[in-house]
Formats: structure tokens, sequence, C-alpha cells
């Protein structure tokens, strides 16, 4: 009951790490099955089972307020489940993985449900606006943390508190070895699945050279992960390097800067970017997406600058207009260029800009944040947790920490700064090198993560009749050592390679096609054709 | 030859856009047609860098007449009168696919799905567009089943 209590706990905290602050991007199955395993005593499968959903899940991320698998749960559920789940490691984590995945997919048909509740609340708070009540405001927009954290706390409590109980143990003590076996290499082929989709969102025709960069440092000079990341990043360097000798585009004539006598205290915007920060998106709905929380974290700059009560009540409802971006990157210089245009007294123009802005901001941001930089550090976090290491979460925590709060800092202050000049900034093309230089980066990474952490050999054997001294000779030789010889690790890139087709030529849904590779995983490591890895040598 | 692919979308490019659509549907350009949005300075330079290196023009619907849009092309539509008025000029499109469409404060509207808002004015330029002869349908994400989009107006009431 007090595991239960406390999973459910951090359960209520990993949603809310994702809805604002991000601090360790706890809604991601590698941190969130990670803490749950220290949780039940059983760090190591916590470390396994997040490890491996999270590589079932790269570049999984919701854009736009699309529904996707609830990995976080899945991740937590599946490692309490394993936790009480007889036998040895292998069979908890295949256990975990075996409930926890279609857990994820499942619950997922909750997740609208959250969404359309805060969809009414949003309607309250218009209401709060028009009377400039700014505590009824705030009120709304943490009251919709309460839905969004239900629908995920919940099943953990419930499937927490199932697996308490002896239940789990004796359902699972009969457990075929071969299912072990085979869950086991269904496991190792499913990052397959997170290339493949990570390789659908990318530019494959423009860049996919760029793969065997990574692919000949890790099979042909077996470089370590961190190694090919540097490699990557001199090669995105070069690239964005050589594109800025170009004659660079025009840029357009920076406005006059207007006169602007600071009403603003440092004070005020300390507290604009703190209320951001802390809670850009709580009150996510699908209506209005993220305006809520962008019209409390400006209410208390509107309040300073408009002392008559119809002006300051026309700016909160001037922010409560829809509004959508990434949070990570683009928000915070949205959420800066705002408060200065308002402080210009050129209400018209932050509306304005604001409009402008969000939707580029979305693309680029989504792009660097999700397909990129997160898909990078989350996968060298998690190949390290496979290998049984706590460095692996603990990196991926840390590179999500400090970068993160620093850019989004960052952005608030230089777009505040900025204010009408920004416009200017940003036309120069500087976004576009930077996603540029982080595709090149993520292609180069990928080349080198494919072989290196989709793991299969074949275990089959032919024989092979040979005269050694005129004697005939019959022995059995591994395919595994042929098709080494051809080139190596062939086998994870046609996995891959196959996956990649399912997904982006014959068009299936992940769901299905996370389906298939788990059947196919279980059934050719049932019957031992396939293996992770090659036995030991006798 | 086969049409443009035409996407009612308020919020233009974006990750839905840029991380899905444009890869599924293997267009080589984005076209972003809207007046208010070709006259802002602001969003005709930043929409351009938002696309991934895509090809981007943010035109007029006058401008989009004029170029030809093969089935390479995808075109945003901000709102459906601009679509109808794409239509109404000649053009032929594939699909037209509503894919996001914000309510606006201070009209009178209607959910017909969790991200498409519709007034009445809106349902009768929806309507003539498929009056026109256009596959009207709605998909927010390539892996979301597409539904014809005038019964789910009819649903409405609208």
């Amino acid at each position: 009951m007090l595991v239960a209590l406390a999973l459910t706990l951090w359960a209520i905290y990993c949603t809310y790490d994702g809805l604002g602050p991000f601090l360790i991007y706890a809604q991601r199955p590698l941190i969130a099955g990670s803490v749950a395993g220290l949780i039940v005593g059983h760090p190591l499968l916590g470390l396994l089972i997040g490890a491996t959903l999270e590589l079932a899940a790269l570049g999984v991320y919701t854009y736009g307020g699309a529904t996707i698998p609830d990995y976080q749960t899945g991740a937590i559920v599946g490692t309490a489940l394993a936790a009480g789940a007889a036998g040895e490691t292998s069979a908890q984590v295949a256990i975990g993985l075996g409930v926890g995945l279609p857990a994820a997919i499942l619950l997922s048909a909750l997740d609208p449900v959250g969404k359309i509740i805060t969809t009414a609340l949003v309607h309250r708070a218009d209401g709060y606006a028009a009377d400039g009540n700014a505590r009824g405001l705030a009120l709304i927009h943490w009251v919709s943390l309460v839905p969004w954290v239900a629908v995920r706390a919940i099943p953990t409590f419930l499937a927490a508190l199932a697996a308490s109980g002896g239940l789990v143990k004796d359902i699972t003590a009969s457990i075929p070895a071969g299912f072990v076996q085979g869950m086991t290499l269904a496991g190792s082929l499913l990052p397959a699945v997170g290339f493949a989709l990570l390789l659908g969102m990318m530019e494959l025709s423009r860049y996919w050279y760029l793969l065997l960069i990574g692919f000949v440092a890790f099979a042909y000079l077996h470089l370590p992960l961190l190694g090919i990341a540097l490699v990557g990043v001199a090669v995105a360097m070069l690239f964005v390097t050589l594109k800025r000798d170009e004659p660079a585009p025009a840029v357009p004539e920076v406005p006059e800067e207007s006169t602007v006598d600071a009403r603003l205290t440092k004070q005020d915007l300390r507290r604009v970017f703190r209320r951001y920060f802390w809670s850009s998106q709580i009150s996510w709905n699908y209506e209005r997406m993220q305006a809520l929380g962008f019209a409390y974290s400006m209410e208390p700059v509107l309040r300073r600058l408009y002392p008559e009560k119809a002006d300051y009540v026309a700016g909160l409802q001037r922010h409560l207009q829809f509004f959508n971006t990434s949070v990570l990157v683009g928000g915070p210089l949205i959420l800066g260029s705002s408060v200065a245009l308002e402080e210009a007294g050129t209400p018209k123009s932050a509306a304005s800009t604001k409009i402008a802005l969000m939707g580029p901001m979305a693309g680029i941001g989504d792009t660097v944040v999700f397909a990129l930089y997160n898909s990078i550090v989350f996968t060298m976090g998690a190949s390290w947790a496979l290998q049984g290491n706590w460095l692996g979460p603990a990196f991926a925590a840390v590179m999500v920490l400090v970068p993160y709060a620093l850019v989004r800092r960052w952005q608030f202050g230089f777009a505040y700064r900025e204010g009408k000049r920004l416009a200017g900034h940003l036309a120069a093309g500087a976004l576009a090198r930077v996603a540029q230089g982080a595709t090149v980066l993520g292609f180069v990474v990928l080349g080198g993560f494919i072989p290196s952490i989709v793991k299969v050999v074949t275990t089959l054997t032919y024989r092979q009749t040979t005269t050694v001294q005129g004697q005939p000779v019959t022995q059995a030789v591994a395919i595994q050592d042929r098709l080494d010889e051809l080139v190596p690790f062939l086998l994870p890139v046609l996995v891959t390679a196959g996956v990649y087709l399912l997904t982006a030529k014959a068009r299936l849904r992940p769901v299905w096609v996370i389906a298939i590779v788990v059947v196919a995983g279980v059934t050719l490591g049932w019957l031992g054709w396939f293996a992770p890895s090659a036995p030991a040598k006798s | 030859m086969a049409g443009a692919h035409v996407r009612i979308d308020n919020r233009l490019i974006h990750g839905q856009v840029t991380v899905a659509w444009t890869r599924r549907l293997g267009v080589r350009r984005l076209v972003v047609c809207n007046d208010d949005v070709a006259a802002d300075e602001l969003q005709r330079m930043l929409l351009p860098q938002a696309a991934r290196g895509l090809p981007t023009d943010v035109l007029t619907i006058a401008e989009t007449l004029e170029t030809t849009a093969g089935a390479d092309v995808m075109i945003l539509a901000k709102d459906p009168e601009d679509a109808f008025r794409l239509v109404d000029g000649g053009l032929r499109p594939d699909t037209v696919n509503v894919g996001n469409v914000a309510p606006r404060p201070g009209t009178a509207y209607t959910m017909v799905t969790r991200s498409i808002a519709v007034t009445a004015d809106e349902a009768d330029a929806y309507r003539k567009l498929a009056a026109a002869g256009v596959p009207l349908v709605t998909q927010l994400m390539p892996h979301d089943k597409p539904a014809e989009f005038v019964p789910l107006l009819d649903r409405k009431g609208l």
C-alpha cells in the first residue's frame, strides 16, 4: 500500500513535470521507469524496462496536442508488476514489458478525457478575465492540472495495488522459459521502432549518407556513443559554417527603437518568467491550448501597466486567445517579446507578433527539442541504462535540467531586451541554421546508435563438409559468423530498415508496428533462431 | 495531373505539418496562402524558416492561383473562406483537409471536432467547398482516420 501510494505520487510528479517545469523530463519512460524501480526496491528492473520503452518511443512526443501512447504510466506500471513477478530478472523484465507496452497504448484512451475537462474549465477562466479577477484565473489554471494528473495517477495506483498482492507471483510463476527468451529478443528489437519513427520525421532522402559516418564510426572503428556524438557535432558545425559563407539573405531594416520608459520592475519580469517556467501548459486544453498559461504568466505585467480596470481586463482577454507553441524553445521568446511590446504601449503589435511567432516557433522548437536534442540525449541515457548503469537516467536528467533551464531564461531575457528588434534578428536565418545543424548531428548519431542499440543475431547454423587431410569432416558453421564477415551489424540494420518501410512506406500505425515487432520477436526468440547476442562460444 | 494538397490550418506551419504531413505526403514545396499573412513582413520572413528546409512561399490568394500547384505541393490555407476562394479561382486540389481551426474570441462558434471551431459563416464556406466537388475531409495526423467533413457539420446542425 505504501509502495502503491509512493508510485502514485511519482506518477503525479511525472505528469506535472511534463506540463510545466520540465526539470528532468520525468514523463519520459526512461526517467519514470528508473525512479519507479527505486521505489519498488528493484532498481535494475526500472532501468531495463524504462530504457526499453524509451527506445521504442524515441521521437514520440505530443505535437500540437495529438494523443500519444502513455509511456510514462506504461513504464511505472510495468516496473511495479515486474517487481511482483516470479523468476529471474530477465523473466521479470519480460513481464514488465508485456504489461507496460499494452498499458501505454490502452491508457492513451484516457488522455482526451483529461483534455476535455480542461476545455470546459477554460470557459470559466473567460468569465474571471471579464471581471478582472486574477485570483479566479490563477485558480482555474492550477485546478486544470487535476484532470491531467488524475487520468494517469488513478490507473497507476490501481495497477500498483494489484501488483502488491501475491496474485502476480502466482500467475507469473508458470511463464514458460521460451516466452521469456522471446520477450527478451522483442525488447532488444523494439528500439528499431523508435529509430524508424525518428527517421520518418527527418529528411532521410536529403541526408541519408550522413548515417554512414555514424555507422562506420561504431561498426568499424568501435567508437563509443559519446565519441560518435562528438564526431556528429563536428560535422554539424561544418555544415552550418559552410552555409554561412553563402551570401546571407538580406536582413530587413531594423525598425527605429522607440524610447520606452521602463515601467516594469525586475521583480515583475522575474514573476512573469517564474509563472511561465513552472506552469506553462498545466491548463492545456483542446480549444485554447496554452492560452490560459500565457495569460496567467502575463498577468503581473498587465496589472502593472494598466491601472484602469477596463484596460487590464482587455489585456487579460487579449492573452487568453488561442496560443500554442513549443514551451522550451520558442515559448519564452514569445513571452519576452509580448512583455516588451506591452510595455512599449503597443498592445496591438504584442498580439500580432505573438500570432506570427507561435506557429514557426512551434515548428522549429518541436523539431529541435523532440526529434533531435531529446532523442540523442535519451538514446545515450537508455543505452547506458540497458547495461544496468545508473549514469543513464542521471545523464538524461542533467542534460534536460541544465540546458533547458538556461535556454529558457536566455530566450526570455533576449526577447525582452530586443523588443521590436527581435524580428530582425530572427529573420537573419539563425533559426534555420540551428535546425539544420541539429538535423545533421541527428543523422550522424543515429547511424551509430542503430547498430549499437538494436541487438539481434541469428543462432542458426548450417552443416558444412570439408576435406581435411584427405578425411571428410562435417562442421556446424554459425551463419552469424558468415554475416559478420560480410558486413558487421547487418541484421540490426536490416531490421531497422524493415521497420522503417512498415512505418513510412506501408504507412502502418506505430501501434501495429510495435505489435508486429513484439510478435515476431517473441516467436523467433521462442523458436531459438535469433537472440539479442551470440551465445557464449563453447 | 494530380492536384495539390490543401490543408486548412490557422496555425499554418507547425509541428504537425512539418514533422508528420510533409513527409507523409512527399511534398516538395509549401505554400502558405493568406492575404493578411502575405502582407505581414514578420510572418513572411519567419514561416519559411519553420519549414525545416522545405522551399516555402508565403503568397496571397491571387499569387497562389498564378503558380502551378501539383501533387508535390502542400497549400496551407488559414481558413475555409480562403480555401474556397482558391477552388473558386480554378485550383483543383487533390483533397482539402481541415486540420486546426481555433475559435476566434467574440464569434459564435461550435466545436465540430476537438481542434476545429466553426461559425455559421464558415459552415457556409465549407459547404460551398464541398459543393464545388472537392473532397473535403478532416484528418489531424496521418495516422488518424480521415473523416468526411460535411456529415460532421450536419451532425452539429450547422
